[in-house]
């Protein structure tokens, strides 16, 4: 299940902001290859992880990638 | 499926067998032939300092790469929720270290420690400015999760 924190990971102080760079930034999350589709291929993948120590990685690294984008931590 | 590289941490060194200095890791002299392989971090130090880890992004400086050599030089951790971040981030770089070395016994007391730490620097935050996680409403006097600023509005 997922918790979440009502803080960023770290402060956000954009002087100039820049609409197009935002843009494609967001544009990497996305598609076949985007982080996205990434963290949730881990989340989803881990189910059939025969060794039991590598469950918990792919969790914590998929977790990470959900992390960057909507602040979500599992516990 | 092979674990050539010593996934617990051992110090197989290079050919010498001395171990790799922080910024290296160990790869098999004659390797098989087309399977990939990692060099992988040896050991939790050296490490940096609380709030210098928060300002490079890592807690370690074997992994300190900074793109395109653009080092953030600001410290954010002069207010009481800078502080709980740079904590919560050392905290949460130990526990991605420890899924590939679980054996690292002094890193693994180094995380106890560091969530202490966090859990009284989240409880200090809390009292004094409302919730940060949904359960933080236990010390709420009403229902202000609702409340501004959610993180991603700020004022420059």
């Amino acid at each position: 299940m997922f918790l979440y924190k009502k803080a960023l990971q770290y402060p956000v102080k954009i002087a100039n902001p820049n609409p197009a760079l935002a843009k494609f930034i967001i544009s990497q999350y996305g598609g076949p290859d985007g982080e996205l589709g990434a963290s949730l291929r881990y989340l989803s993948q881990r189910f059939s992880m025969p060794y039991p120590e590598l469950r918990g990685l792919l969790t914590d690294i998929g977790t990470e990638g959900s992390s960057l984008h909507t602040g979500a931590k599992s516990p | 499926m092979e674990h050539e590289t010593g996934q617990t941490g051992n110090r197989i060194g290079d050919a010498g067998n001395r171990p790799c200095s922080y910024r290296k890791g160990p790869l098999p002299d004659c390797a098989p032939l087309a399977l990939a392989y990692v060099p992988m971090q040896q050991s939790a130090q050296p490490a940096y300092e609380t709030s210098e880890a928060l300002r490079r992004g890592t807690l370690f400086p074997g992994l300190d790469l900074p793109f395109m050599n653009m080092v953030n030089t600001k410290d954010v951790t002069d207010t009481p929720l800078g502080e709980l971040m740079a904590i919560g981030f050392v905290a949460h770089e130990l526990q991605l270290y420890l899924d590939t070395h679980p054996d690292d016994a002094e890193a693994f007391r180094t995380l106890r420690e560091m969530l202490e730490l966090e859990r009284e620097a989240h409880r200090r935050y809390v009292e004094r400015c409302g919730p940060l996680k949904a359960t933080d409403l236990e010390y709420s006097e009403r229902f202000d999760w609702l409340a501004d600023p959610w993180p991603w509005l700020y004022r420059n």
